[in-house]
């Protein structure tokens, strides 16, 4: 992660993003496995409420990330027009900036496999949802833009 | 008012993703809060309606779940026989719901005919919009049957009018008379799973007296005898009952008093509504969170405006009146989607002609909803309460000088 407009803290608030809407989308799947109705009705007419929504939950989710994406590169105009002056290009700032959000992606993304083994799910659960993330980065690359 | 609207339009809704962000979280909070607490208010009428019935010296049969029941080698003289024993020997409540049988009526809603015993009548206490209560000394095939309906079909059939129809148990072509009009979304919540309600609203209540009871098929007399209270009796009695049971029909029930019952239901209820709640905290414990780190980002992206606006002599106190109003408006909105979801999904009984859960009331809400969404109001208030105090003081930890330079 050189020359990464990415700090620490960015890094750990987009990483715990993205794991909270994995670990919902593996959850919903996991309860749905569950033989709930002989455990307690009223427990399962309580969860089906929910999960009935559970694409609707997990898209709304998802888009704390694109507020994420906003919020960082809006704050980084300013570091994007110093870097500019002591010579990077702006080329070189978007690729980095694309290539690290993935590192942060992939790297939740196999950390949420261990979940997955965990509950005994399949490996590809939450394929989808990197696939929702990584259409957002690339939006979210052409607003890279300095002050 | 003016400075608010300056905020919204000029500072807020300039970053409209930020603000569409805090609607989905705090839409998915109101809703879970919602669905909880909907749950739980229903679980509990169901558990006060259960209670009505579950008293001293009362035994409720329970189809054995681990029993294997033959229904097809029944016979309607057997049936027969343990109907003349009950008689003779018990008092009983019977109530055998749920008979479609199709009645024109101004919705076009299949009519659900329900057949009630006077005992079973009395513990339930229905309440009328109109008309008398039922009477159970008629004489069936001779006279005409007194019966309740359902709010639904009170216009189509009001008080004092006749039906005549083929009565779904008897088969036979019977006579009724309109004797009174029930309240509307009277319910009955269903024994096992209280959080569940069977609406009355295009019911046909008819009144079962031994005369009918020894007319009506094996459906009705098999449908009784599953839900079936016997009242007064000793854990004797019910065994005797149990045995006969098992000797004409074969069929294994459990008759459990209220002690059993009650103990059941608590550990039910309580271990149900425990997991619940638990997980709906964590949940919006969670959801919280993300609210406030995405209010903090606004704060992050916004504090050049508010610390220039601080400058020209805006109070933290105004400040904090802003952000509880922008708070006020956000939940508002979200509230006025939730009750159109809420709505939307009641009214898609009425559109898909189920009967058994269309129901009457403000908006399409039934009471139970608009006591959801008070308790989600009071959540609402916690929530807002502390996104803003953690706002402000995050603002005030912020000097003035650095806000603005940044």
């Amino acid at each position: 992660m050189k020359y990464s407009l990415f700090r620490f803290i960015d890094v750990f608030e987009a990483f715990a993003i993205y794991l909270i809407c994995f670990a919902s989308n593996l959850i919903f799947i996991y309860v749905q496995t569950l033989n709930l109705e002989e455990v307690s009705y009223i427990l399962e007419s309580f969860i089906k409420s929910i999960i009935d929504y559970q694409v609707t939950i997990n898209f709304f989710l998802t888009f704390i990330i694109i507020v994420f994406h906003y919020q960082f590169l809006n704050r980084k105009k300013t570091e994007i027009s110093c870097r500019i002056l002591v010579g990077d290009t702006m080329v070189h700032i978007i690729i980095r900036y694309i290539l690290h959000s993935l590192a942060i992606l992939v790297f939740s993304f196999l950390l949420s496999l261990s979940l997955n083994f965990y509950l005994e799910l399949k490996v590809t659960s939450n394929l989808y949802l990197v696939v929702i993330f990584i259409i957002y980065i690339l939006i979210s690359a052409g607003q890279v833009k300095r002050e | 008012m003016r400075i608010l609207r300056f905020f919204i339009t000029r500072i807020f809704l300039k970053r409209w993703i930020l603000v569409l962000g805090m609607i989905i979280l705090l839409f998915l909070a109101n809703y879970l809060s919602f669905t909880t607490a909907r749950s739980v208010i229903s679980t509990f009428q169901g558990y006060q309606e259960i209670e009505t019935l579950n008293q001293e010296g009362t035994f409720i049969s329970n189809l054995d779940p681990n029993s294997e029941a033959d229904f097809g080698n029944i016979k309607i003289d057997d049936t027969q026989k343990v109907y003349e024993y009950l008689n003779n020997n018990y008092t009983y409540a019977l109530q055998a719901n749920g008979f479609v049988t199709s009645l024109d009526n101004k919705h076009k809603m299949d009519v659900i005919f329900n057949y009630i015993n006077e005992e079973s009548y009395k513990i339930n206490q229905f309440r009328l919009s109109q008309g008398k209560h039922l009477n159970f000394n008629y004489k069936f095939n001779k006279e005409k049957m007194p019966v309740l309906v359902g709010a639904g079909l009170a216009k189509t059939y009001p008080v004092g009018s006749n039906i005549e129809i083929t009565d779904p148990v008897t088969q036979q072509l019977v006579n009724l008379k309109v004797q009174g009009v029930l309240k509307k979304n009277s319910h009955r919540s269903n024994f096992y799973a209280p959080n569940s309600k069977t609406y009355f609203n295009f019911s046909i209540f008819l009144p079962v007296n031994e005369g009918f009871i020894q007319s009506a098929g094996r459906d009705l007399h098999v449908g009784g005898l599953m839900d079936i209270a016997l009242l007064d009796s000793t854990k004797e009695k019910a065994m005797n009952v149990k045995e006969h049971l098992q000797e004409n029909l074969g069929l294994d029930f459990n008759f459990f008093n209220q002690q059993e019952n009650f103990n059941y239901f608590e550990d039910y209820y309580v271990d149900s509504l425990k997991i619940i709640c638990t997980i709906t905290l964590i949940l919006l414990i969670i959801i919280v969170c993300l609210a406030v780190w995405n209010n903090l980002v606004c704060i992050r992206l916004m504090i050049k405006d508010f610390t220039i606006n601080l400058l020209v002599g805006l109070s933290y106190s105004k400040l904090r009146a802003i952000f509880y109003s922008y708070f006020g408006i956000l939940f508002s909105i979200i509230i006025a989607i939730l009750i159109v979801i809420t709505a939307i999904n009641r009214y898609g009984f009425w559109l898909s002609k189920d009967s058994t859960f269309a129901t009457y009331g403000i908006f399409g809400l039934i009471s139970m909803d608009w006591m959801a969404l008070l308790i989600v109001l009071f959540i609402d208030f916690i929530i807002g309460f502390t996104i803003v105090e953690l706002t402000i003081r995050k603002i005030k930890s912020i000097p003035i000088s650095v806000g603005v330079l940044q």
